[in-house]
């Protein structure tokens, strides 16, 4: 072509300037050709790449990086593959829906569905957990009350336990363990569909609406889609508030594609003040009801997404023009909580009065009580807390920036949703999660605002075409680290669930098992049988002693009485204690020291884990 | 809602306590139970609601977007609901809770539309 067009400027003007725009064309539909074919070939051929990384990945070799410094290159090379693929497909406006949610599930496969492949038990303690409340409600019909770590919040809020317990006899499988590995994947493959329709709502733009997508997915680090009551109020949640924004009246004449040369799809709206009109017809009123169906479901499965929920609607209704919609949905939730919290809650509420109310008055603690303490951490569990901050505090300024930036965002309920989970910060520490959570219930609408600050559809740069794909890896890089960073405590091998098998079969009823940290399969199996004592929970000074003193420690932790105690360590304990530095010494140092205790002893051993009964001294007697 | 669809609704609703019958953690049994769960009785109520005003929602891809999320969202509470209405009533057993379901599921198949609901009454308007 370009010998032919440098011919050309010697020739005769009119010809010469037709075969420049006739190759200038020719090359473009290469290009779009390209354009078109590459994201048809890249995704599968990610997929391809991530599956046969799985097969080779040593996960006895995790240290403090977790499964990021175990996956191979083939992993990382699949992960850039989807990346590139994905972002050539935003290029072209013609780009299939399809398509774009076949990279999005690949994305979710790649960063939720990896684990489940590899590992061959269930991971995470607190998944664990949430199996054997479904186990015990099995047995004994009911959820026993426990005042112990918080189970007592379980019994009043059994919604999601009920259903596992339905879902598990029905189908005739032995355990909720069944299928509770695949909890992370398929919880956020369908996420994707309400996230989308909400985006849709705050852009028409389809190809802004599902790089949004792929920027939540990528800062949705929070772990907080195991199987567990608040990923599944976390959907319901989603969904509801997707549907009412939906409702909303909005700016009307909003662009096709945001393909208009060098506007943005969310400022080159119609005339300002001009909506689509309120919908208080019919319409809205049958879809509201409708609503009422997930809505209830949340208000009896989880404390925390009815507050989220009901903060999220009445921000909604502030702006006069939402309230024809958004007030009917919020009394109703309002009502709702209020009927759960005032008849089944009610004996957790005002056990626990005292504590809420003091919450209130700590809002600082609040926002920080679960922050690790880093000056005693390992290098690897720094660089992954310091990327758990940087990306969290990146999304927020990037999403406060979008609102300064876009007028059109401010005028929507983008900004509403992002800042509703704060009040909730100020009102309870929830455990030390609060920040975490109320960082979740605000990424959606963050995750999108960020994405309406640096990603132009139209832009022809190419500059702007370069970054996009290292910005996403950068996101996902980040991801890595902090949702992948931490596997070294939440992943299990079979000698260790082995373990913990045995020690459940052999304790009697009414002892006490003992973990150094709560990172222990089937930690709760038997929850109303057994008392449970986790070292790291017992205050600062339990901790400091433990290592060096284990039995007076332990002697003076454990409830009166002579009910026998076993004390477990295993791998995903071990791999805690490395990485946070709970423990002054490490825990060869505390293997080393319950060994040469003979109030110790190692009643069953394997090479993950070692269970050791100790010998309480008689009453009144000096440890 | 299409006569076929409406039967094979129905169908759906029913075969999901029948699947009971065969043995404990059978591929179809756990199939077919998963397929009830998640579309229904979601579906037939989603699919009963007016069309939205708006183009956007209005073509295929929005309103089949709203369709689905409303259809998982809607199965997944209903049977939540269930399974915890029988809890707190002291007799959750899983036949019962399929029965019940089969019940609602039917109720949300067969009823006739209400007055002002459902996307042809909406239509004419």
């Amino acid at each position: 072509m370009e010998p032919e067009a440098e011919l050309g400027n010697h020739g005769s003007p009119p010809r010469d300037a037709a075969n420049a725009v006739g190759a200038t064309i020719r090359a473009r539909r290469s290009r779009s050709r390209l354009g078109r074919v590459f994201p048809l070939a890249a995704l599968p051929a990610a997929v391809v790449l991530w599956l046969l990384s799985l097969g080779h990945v040593a996960l006895d070799e995790m240290g403090d990086l977790g499964l990021v410094e175990v996956l191979p290159v083939t992993f990382w090379v699949a992960v850039v593959v989807l990346t590139v693929g994905f972002c050539v497909a935003l290029r072209d406006r013609r780009t299939p829906g399809w398509l774009y949610a076949g990279y999005l599930l690949a994305l979710i496969g790649v960063m939720h569905a990896s684990a489940p492949l590899m590992y061959s038990q269930l991971s995470n303690a607190w998944a664990w957990k949430h199996v054997a409340m479904v186990d015990v409600l099995l047995r004994a019909g009911t959820l026993p009350v426990a005042h112990d770590h918080g189970l007592d919040v379980y019994t009043e809020w059994p919604g999601f336990f009920s259903l596992n317990a339905v879902v598990v006899r029905a189908t005739g499988l032995p355990s909720a363990l069944s299928y509770a590995p695949w909890a992370p994947p398929v919880a956020d493959a369908l996420l994707l569909a309400p996230l989308v329709m909400l985006y849709r709502s705050f852009s028409r733009s389809r190809r802004l609406t599902w790089a949004a997508a792929w920027v939540f997915y990528c800062c949705y680090w929070v772990t907080q889609d195991y199987f567990s009551a608040q990923t599944f109020t976390f959907l319901l949640y989603l969904a509801v508030i997707a549907t009412v924004v939906r409702c909303l009246p909005r700016p009307l004449g909003l662009p096709g594609d945001g393909d208009t040369r060098g506007a943005h799809p969310l400022t080159a709206s119609g005339p300002r003040g001009r909506r689509r009109p309120a919908v208080g017809d019919h319409r809205t009123r049958w879809t509201l009801l409708f609503l009422l169906l997930p809505v209830a479901a949340i208000v009896c499965a989880h404390p925390l997404t009815p507050l989220m929920l009901i903060c999220s609607l009445a921000l909604l209704a502030v702006p006069r023009r939402n309230r024809r919609v958004v007030l009917p949905i919020l009394l109703a939730t309002i009502a709702l909580t209020a009927a759960w919290d005032l008849t089944v809650a009610r004996p957790f509420l005002s056990q626990n009065l005292r504590q809420l109310a003091e919450g209130l008055t700590q809002p600082g603690g609040n926002a920080s009580s679960a922050l690790i303490d880093l000056s005693v951490a390992s290098p690897g569990q720094v660089l992954v807390a310091w990327t758990d901050r940087v990306l969290s505090a990146l999304v927020w300024l990037l999403a406060a920036l979008a609102v300064v930036r876009r007028p059109a965002l401010r005028r929507g309920a983008l900004p509403l949703l992002a800042v509703a989970p704060l009040p909730m910060l100020a009102g309870n520490s929830y455990d030390g999660e609060m920040l975490f959570r109320a960082y979740m219930f605000a990424l959606p609408a963050t995750a999108f605002a960020m994405t309406a600050l640096l990603f132009r559809p139209a832009s022809r740069s190419r500059l702007r075409a370069a970054a996009l794909p290292a910005l996403l890896l950068v996101l996902f890089a980040g991801f890595a680290l902090s949702y992948l960073g931490k596997e070294y405590a939440l992943y299990f091998t079979r000698d260790e669930v082995r373990a913990a098998r045995w020690l459940f079969e052999h304790a009697p009823p009414g002892s006490v098992i003992t973990g150094v940290t709560e990172d222990f399969p089937a930690g709760y199996t038997d929850y109303d049988r057994y008392q449970r004592l986790w070292i790291n929970m017992q205050g600062a000074s339990a901790r400091e002693t433990f290592a060096s003193h284990p039995a007076q420690t332990l002697n003076r932790l454990l409830p009166p009485g002579q009910a026998p105690a076993f004390l477990m360590l295993n791998k995903a304990q071990e791999g805690r204690l490395r990485a946070t530095g709970w423990l002054p010494s490490g825990p060869e140092t505390l293997r080393a020291n319950l060994d040469g205790d003979p109030r110790f002893r190692a009643v069953y051993r394997n090479p993950d884990a070692v269970v050791y009964e100790y010998s309480r001294p008689p009453a009144g007697g000096t440890p | 809602m299409t006569p076929a669809l409406r039967a094979a609704l129905f169908a759906l609703a029913w075969c999901a306590p029948a699947t009971t019958a065969l043995p404990d953690g059978n591929a179809l049994r756990v199939t077919v139970l998963g397929l009830a769960w998640a579309l229904l009785p979601g579906l037939p109520l989603a699919l009963r609601l007016p069309p939205e005003r708006g183009v956007l929602e209005r073509s295929p891809a929005g309103r089949a977007l709203r369709l689905a999320v409303l259809t998982v969202a809607g199965s997944f509470a209903c049977t939540a609901l269930v399974s915890e209405l029988l809890q707190l009533a002291g007799a959750r057993t899983e036949l019962r809770a399929l029965l019940l379901l089969a019940l609602l599921d039917t109720a949300a198949v067969l009823a006739p539309l209400p007055r002002g609901a459902g996307e042809r009454s909406a239509a004419r308007r």
